[in-house]
């Protein structure tokens, strides 16, 4: 179990290390490719809190730490993101569809922009020359995030076998089901 | 009495340690990550950098193309201008100017990598490799290898340094008109790229193609260090000042090194 959350830390850091410093020459909306908000969101959703929580403090920490905008509140955000998406998965979009993980992964999307919002206002508040936090497109970003929920399902699936069609036991014995 | 929910535990908690980090305080533990993940970032910038490259090649070559085809028709016209050949050579002047500055100023210059980038329309920042235990200091000037200004320090911690481009659009650096002494303007970053210079008094003379450099006036950065070339002049015979696009010679969107002018004092061998 622990080293279950090792790994996941591990994930995180190196997600957070690719957002900040490789992520970040991309040109124009290819810059959506990033690593760490999905991570955050799919273990926040399909996992749980206790993997969702260190891994947001982790790739959260090595943002704030490399960008160029670094002020501390990423951590914060992602921490944030992963208890609401967590929150959200458990209450209110409780259907673990594919369908239902894209709504999650849009409203995650969504809680990230207006917390990302709320925070560049507040660092302005403190200073004029504060560097905003640079991001692809909302939509750029939505269909990445898709793209990794798609991705994570599949797997997810073919690994547990879940969503595989009922075979009906009465098959071949001329019966009906 | 109820405990409270591991949740609002969590989020009290990264609160309480968002408002430390504003106050300063966990300075030393930002710093003691960074010892860790700053050499291998600057590993993953250098391979970010490439892939980045690879993807912008194909927009740069239809760029490069309108570029060419532009300064071609800028070359025509500069050959046959006597006050294009004037400005030439007030070119190899600043230039000059340039390379003995580096040697009798008092400054030295220090190579840094860019490790990590925050660059749209508005604005352009990176963070590289060096910070204060390099000599580092807020307000230094940063240039390219062939002394091209790329823009200053606004932020420091001990092993890395925010710079902030002279185009983004809260960069303010004061300027002049090269070959001329005094103090013309301040050049703003406009965003994309691209900056205006402003305050020029309507007294100075300026046209298309002349070359703004650094006016010397700020603590930190020395005089003549080379900022951009006058795209256009715009000027109301009303108004006190003028102003005018400056397009700046570094190549902003690219830039993987720079090196920081810092005073020889400062400098750690």
């Amino acid at each position: 179990m622990r080293s279950r959350h090792i790994i996941t830390v591990v994930l995180a850091l190196l997600a957070g290390l690719f957002d900040a410093t490789v992520a970040s020459w991309f040109p124009g909306n290819l810059m959506a490719i990033r690593l760490a908000l999905p991570l955050v969101t799919v273990l926040a959703a399909f996992s749980s809190l206790e993997r969702a929580v260190p891994a947001a403090l982790a790739s959260g920490i090595v943002l704030d730490v490399l960008l160029p905008s670094s002020s501390g509140f990423v951590t914060f955000r992602y921490v944030a993101l992963a208890l609401g998406v967590a929150a959200l998965s458990r209450t209110i979009l409780t259907n673990r569809s594919l369908m239902g993980a894209y709504a999650l992964g849009f409203v995650a999307l969504v809680i990230d922009r207006v917390l990302l919002f709320a925070m560049n206002l507040l660092t302005r508040a403190f200073t004029s020359s504060a560097i905003p936090e640079i991001r692809a497109s909302f939509i750029a970003e939505a269909l990445w995030l898709a793209a990794c929920i798609t991705f994570v399902f599949v797997l997810f699936a073919a690994f547990t076998r879940r969503f595989l069609p009922p075979v009906s036991r009465t098959i071949g014995l001329g019966g009906r089901t | 009495m109820p405990r409270p929910k591991p949740w609002f535990l969590a989020l009290v908690g990264i609160f309480a340690l968002m408002l430390l980090a504003l106050a300063g305080f966990v300075r030393p533990v930002r710093e003691a990550i960074r010892f860790v993940f700053v050499p291998v970032a600057r590993f993953t910038s250098t391979i970010g950098a490439g892939i980045g490259k690879g993807l912008r090649l194909d927009a740069d070559a239809k760029t490069a193309n309108e570029r060419a085809r532009e300064l071609d028709a800028r070359l025509r016209s500069m050959t046959v201008d006597y006050v294009r050949l004037r400005a030439l050579e007030e070119e190899n002047r600043s230039l000059r100017a340039q390379a003995a500055f580096i040697a009798d100023s008092g400054f030295q210059s220090l190579g840094a990598r860019v490790i990590s980038r925050a660059v749209s329309y508005q604005t352009a920042a990176v963070t590289i490799d060096r910070g204060a235990r390099d000599g580092v200091e807020i307000g230094q000037a940063a240039v390219t290898d062939e002394g091209l200004l790329v823009g200053k320090v606004t932020s420091l911690g001990e092993r890395t340094a925010v710079v902030m481009f002279v185009s983004d659009i809260r960069s303010r650096i004061a300027a002049t008109v090269s070959g001329s002494e005094r103090l013309a303007g301040v050049i703003e970053g406009q965003g994309n790229g691209v900056t205006r210079f402003t305050l020029i008094p309507q007294a100075v003379p300026l046209k298309r193609d002349d070359i703004v450099v650094t006016a010397g006036t700020e603590e930190k950065i020395p005089a003549n260090i080379v900022i951009g070339l006058v795209n256009e002049v715009r000027s109301q015979p009303t108004d006190p000042f003028k102003t005018a696009s400056v397009e700046p010679l570094a190549p902003l969107d690219r830039i993987e090194l720079v090196s920081l002018i810092i005073p020889k004092a400062n400098a750690v061998p």
